[in-house]
């Protein structure tokens, strides 16, 4: 009967709950939304950061990593590479000889991370081809093309079929200076190739560095993040010379940002559920204000402290959780459509694009998502029924039945 | 057998920058089956010795037995179970609980109590019925009389089997014929099943047919008088 009570008084003031409701499925809706905006933001930036720039998985000589200096390389890089290719999973492999140095054009002069790839691995590993906004993907220039990003080739002043000339260090230590052409500019999602990175076919920067058959780094992109470890743990066996990294140990920026956005995420989740919590806590004190006297006669003719503490605890969680299912329905419905045709801020396509981010974001939700909200609800409704519990229980009878 | 016995209760309300003496002294005994009113004029002290004999309230000085237990020093908890389990309540304004119906707010009592449904649902209407408000359990306060209400209030006073019934102005708010037959209906169950009642009250009719006028002035016992035995 206590839950029977409790049912009938929450439509005592049937537009009262009904505004109470309605703020719950409010709250509830942008809860949902921030949670699914911020799942895109996330995936967004670790997929595009694992996709377009570090790849899941980088081996480099155990050297190599303290000083990136050109002299540490793997070798017999071609039958290593078949060999981490048939790892299972693995959706492409690159094998790069890396330099870094000077690139000067007519237009000025720039420091730039050269890359040595195999254009087709490449592509298969970071999909470099795929983001290609002027020229071609190393085909109609048959000597020494090079590929630049957009913004390096704004900041020199550089075409299609502009010449530049790279000045790096060979593996001896001799400077090397190699002309080359321009055979298109990339714009990726990854800020760190964007902003300095220049990639050339392999053959031509072996050929100036002096390797035969060698690479610096081997950048390793699985079918998803769940067979990162296991990858990794393999190639760490398979090849114990080397460093094998994952992503996350590579770039730990990466997964910090992850949990300074889940911190984020919480606090604004936080800030909308005391939002509500206060809503809830005015109307349900009202609620008590009101029925002083109808709470005081309960006490007076029997009914205990506890009974009257659920009672009202009753009514608000009742109150709190009517409003859920709403909320989560059209929230969740909300994502769904928007994880369809995304939220466009193609507007800030250039901006975005510098923290390495696409132009349209895909909301979506996974099941501890909505786990998280129905704790969240839980919680708002719990500490939102306390304080006006509390209320009514410290009412002492004689008074409360004097109280018009 | 002593129902109530009220020994040299005193009540000061020192909240007040003048402490205030609702009662100086009160000596009241109750035996089983009175059908007593207590008047006087507003401020006399009624309803503070109301509420320490029906255990809301607790003495400045003396000590109350309700039944033989002495509940003067009673913690909190310990009243509001004495109270489920011996004493019923009218109040002048009905206060049944407006969601429920009639026969809900009778059984609801039964409730508190851990009665099974069976017999809660039994004795509500049985107490209805016997109130003259068969027909009427499904309503809601709302949708009864004033009359009709206080007779709910009675049922639900009655429905914990009570050793007495308190009631506090129970007719202040009727009109003549609700009264009357209120009145009717305690004085019958008073002389029929011996069920102790205790009134507050201004009201004459009231003061006719009670058997005892105990009349309270500046918080002391004016007068303590018996009648003639009750009309039913």
């Amino acid at each position: 009967m206590l839950f029977l009570i409790a049912w009938r008084n929450i439509w005592r003031s049937r537009s009262r709950s009904l505004v109470v409701m309605g703020a719950v499925t409010v709250g509830i809706v942008a809860v949902v939304f921030i949670i699914g905006f911020m799942n895109s933001y996330l995936d967004g930036f670790s997929a595009n950061s694992v996709h377009y720039d570090f790849s899941h998985i980088q081996m480099h000589d155990s050297t190599y990593l303290e000083d990136e200096g050109i002299e540490y390389l793997i070798d017999d890089a071609e039958s290593t590479i078949g060999q981490v290719a048939s790892l299972p999973g693995v959706v492409g492999v690159s094998g790069r000889l890396r330099a870094s140095g000077m690139m000067s054009s007519s237009g000025g002069a720039s420091g730039v991370v050269i890359a040595g790839i195999d254009p087709e691995a490449e592509n298969a590993t970071t999909a470099l081809g795929e983001k290609i906004k002027s020229g071609a993907y190393f085909e109609g220039i048959k000597r020494n093309p090079i590929l630049v990003s957009r913004i390096v080739a704004d900041k020199l002043g550089l075409k299609e079929r502009s010449k530049v000339v790279l000045n790096f260090q060979d593996v001896e230590g001799n400077p090397v200076a190699a002309s080359f052409r321009v055979v298109g500019t990339f714009s990726t999602a990854s800020a760190r190739f964007n902003q300095g990175w220049v990639f050339v076919r392999q053959s031509d920067l072996a050929r100036l560095l002096g390797t035969d058959n060698q690479v610096h780094e081997v950048a390793i992109y699985l079918e998803s993040n769940a067979l990162l470890e296991a990858n990794t743990a393999e190639l760490r066996a398979d090849f114990p010379d080397y460093a094998s990294q994952t992503w996350i140990e590579r770039a730990p920026a990466i997964a910090q940002v992850e949990e300074q956005t889940s911190a984020s995420l919480g606090i604004i989740v936080g800030i909308v559920m005391l939002a509500l919590v206060f809503g809830i806590i005015n109307t349900m004190l009202m609620a008590v204000l009101e029925r002083v006297h109808e709470l005081g006669m309960l006490m007076a003719v029997g009914m205990t402290r506890r009974r009257v503490f659920a009672m009202i605890m009753l009514e608000t969680f009742m109150l709190s959780l009517m409003g859920a299912p709403f909320g989560i329905l059209i929230g969740t419905g909300l994502i769904t459509y928007l994880g369809r045709v995304g939220i466009d801020f193609s507007a800030q396509a250039d901006a975005l694009e510098q923290f390495g981010f696409d132009a349209i974001f895909y909301p979506s939700l996974n099941p501890e998502d909505m786990i998280t909200v129905a704790v969240a609800i839980m919680i708002t409704a719990l500490v939102g029924s306390i304080f006006p519990a509390r209320r009514a229980v410290k009412l002492k009878p004689v008074e409360a039945l004097r109280h018009v | 057998m002593n129902v109530i016995e009220s020994i040299g209760i005193h009540k000061t309300y020192t909240e007040t920058a003048v402490p205030v003496h609702a009662l100086r002294g009160v000596d009241l005994t109750v035996t089983e089956g009175e059908f007593t009113a207590i008047v006087g004029p507003s401020g006399s002290g009624k309803s503070t010795l109301l509420n320490i004999i029906g255990g809301l309230d607790q003495p400045s000085e003396g000590s109350i037995r309700v039944g033989g237990t002495d509940i003067t020093h009673m913690k909190d908890s310990e009243l509001i179970d004495f109270r489920l389990q011996n004493i019923g309540f009218v109040f002048q304004s009905y206060n049944l609980i407006p969601v429920l119906t009639a026969k809900e707010n009778v059984a609801f009592i039964m409730l508190l109590q851990k009665k099974s449904k069976e017999e809660r649902e039994e004795r509500a209407m049985h107490l209805l019925k016997a109130l003259g408000l068969e027909g009427r359990e499904n309503n809601r306060p709302k949708e009864l009389s004033g009359g009709q209400q206080q007779r709910v209030a009675v049922a639900r006073a009655l429905a914990s089997k009570p050793k007495f019934i308190l009631a506090d102005e129970p007719t202040a708010n009727l009109d003549s014929s609700s009264t009357a037959n209120l009145l009717d209906i305690m004085a019958k169950m008073n002389q029929e099943e011996k069920i102790t009642f205790v009134f507050s009250t201004h009201d004459q009719r009231v003061i006719d047919r009670a058997k005892r006028v105990v009349t309270l002035e500046d918080g002391v016992i004016k007068s303590d008088v018996s009648q003639e035995k009750i009309s039913i």
